[in-house]
């Protein structure tokens, strides 16, 4: 079993959304990266996979194992962390640890005293008294110290400033370096995911749009820069998305299957992501 | 579920720490007023109170959810605000039961086995009154619950008032005995009966 988190025509109906035949494969020792606009359904789809909702069709599989059949026997190996601290506000580091010891089987009090420690988050001071980049750190913490295999994040990283982010996204890369774990982060700040993911889902309106190693798509995409005139002679079957402006044109390209003298430059993934739901398609 | 309660009594340290100074308070106006009466309904009131309170705390920072993200059922949040109540329950009677015991003694106000079996009625009242208002907070969450909780207080007050107004003749001795021994019964099955609902309520609900 390579995979670490299997999802398979999952579908979810709402009035006026719906969540459509998704299929995500994560393997093990990866960072998934998913993105898509507010309201795409990002966080509907980590709700399912979390079994906090009801799938009305499909499958999802964790470790192998049913997300909800074996509910509890896989949340001992998974650790979460939403867009804001889920605490009291009235609870210390200290009495976390406790609650914890006593919710997960594989708690270990040294390895949160060690990621506190790590983050300079204060033992004795509530969770009130903490900034909001303290209060994802101490989540994080949390979620990475019961020894878990696979980690979920949904908006871990959004509202903090550069520094803690690049914290943050150490603390997923070192968490990685062990094969057996993976990551699946969602985020709308595509350049943290450019940094650390190996793998880019991109849902659009409740379906998945492409899930690939990010690297291929590095390398498939590119943005075309060109006149008005030159555009038109080109082949359209590789052109993903186009936008007009004043000075000519700007595509998002198959950049290896365009043959010729083209300006070329890289393609990042709001690039992909911007021309692939707003440019016009021919 | 273990982990579930100490949760919510971390939440609710400054709470309890009111309730100290509370009980001290009353317990010098029951004998000032040579009277524990007083003292027992405001402890049940305040013990019933609370797991109402943790549940507002965790709407506030959708604790469900992230507590479901974690190795806890859904049956195990339900069954731990119960479970949190009767703590409670037995926490203020173990403080109240000697108070009431040393003010009866002293004033005279009526004998200990009375003042006994007040304090339990008044626990009796505080679980079932959690047991009325917990399916509904669970089901439309704490704010919607609050109005609908008013209701189910102030509907048996109307109900005793009509009821004195229309001068209904008393129960006799007899049947108030037989109710009154009925009662702890009664009671536990209330308590049963709105677990199950909750769970009900809970196992359906999304996040």
């Amino acid at each position: 079993m390579n995979n670490i988190l299997e999802i398979k025509n999952l579908s979810k109906n709402y009035d006026g959304f719906k969540l459509r035949d998704v299929n995500i494969v994560l393997p093990k020792g990866c960072i998934m990266g998913f993105v898509g606009e507010n309201g795409a359904g990002k966080s509907t789809t980590i709700k399912l996979i979390l079994n906090l909702i009801h799938r009305d069709n499909g499958e999802v599989n964790i470790l192998g194992l049913d997300n909800i059949k074996f509910d509890k026997q896989i949340k001992e190996d998974v650790g979460v962390v939403f867009d804001e601290s889920n605490f009291p506000d009235v609870m210390r580091a200290t009495d976390i640890s406790i609650v914890m010891k006593n919710i997960y089987k594989n708690w270990d009090d040294a390895v949160f005293k060690s990621y506190l420690e790590k983050f300079s988050l204060p033992h004795n001071k509530t969770v009130k008294e903490y900034s909001r980049g303290m209060k994802m750190k101490l989540s994080i913490a949390v979620a990475l110290s019961h020894n878990p295999k696979l980690l979920i994040l949904d908006e871990a990283t959004s509202g903090l400033d550069p520094i803690v982010r690049e914290e943050i996204l150490d603390v997923f890369l070192e968490f990685i370096q062990n094969e057996e774990h993976a990551v699946f982060i969602s985020s709308h700040i595509t350049s943290d995911l450019e940094k650390i993911a190996d793998y880019i889902t991109f849902i659009h309106k409740g379906k998945i749009m492409f899930s690939e190693p990010k690297d291929n798509l590095l390398h498939d995409y590119g943005i075309l820069k060109c006149s008005n005139a030159k555009f038109e002679s080109i082949d359209k079957t590789y052109v993903i998305g186009y936008r007009k402006n004043q000075f000519g044109v700007e595509a998002l390209v198959k950049r290896n299957k365009l043959r010729g003298d083209y300006t070329i430059d890289n393609a990042s993934i709001e690039d992909i992501m911007v021309f692939r739901i707003k440019g016009e398609i021919k | 579920m273990k982990g579930l309660i100490l949760k919510d009594l971390y939440t609710l340290r400054k709470q309890v720490k009111m309730m100290i100074l509370i009980i001290v308070f009353y317990s010098f106006y029951a004998v000032m007023m040579k009277s524990t009466s007083f003292l027992g309904a405001m402890v049940a009131l305040l013990c019933a109170m609370q797991p109402i309170s943790t549940l507002s705390y965790d709407e506030y920072c959708k604790w469900d959810r992230y507590a479901l993200s974690m190795p806890v059922s859904r049956k195990n949040i339900v069954l731990g605000k119960y479970l949190l109540g009767v703590i409670l329950c037995l926490g203020g009677l173990v403080i109240v039961t000697p108070i009431s015991i040393v003010i009866a003694q002293y004033t005279g106000e009526m004998k200990i086995i009375e003042s006994l079996i007040m304090i339990l009625a008044y626990a009796g009242i505080a679980i079932v009154f959690l047991s009325v208002v917990l399916p509904i907070i669970f089901k439309f969450g704490v704010e919607k619950g609050r109005m609908l909780m008013m209701l189910t207080i102030f509907i048996p007050m109307m109900l005793g008032f009509f009821a004195s107004k229309l001068g209904l003749q008393l129960p006799s001795a007899q049947t108030l005995r037989v109710l009154a021994y009925a009662s702890p019964f009664a009671v536990i099955i209330i308590f049963l009966i709105s677990i199950r609902i909750s769970i009900g309520i809970f196992v359906k609900k999304e996040f």
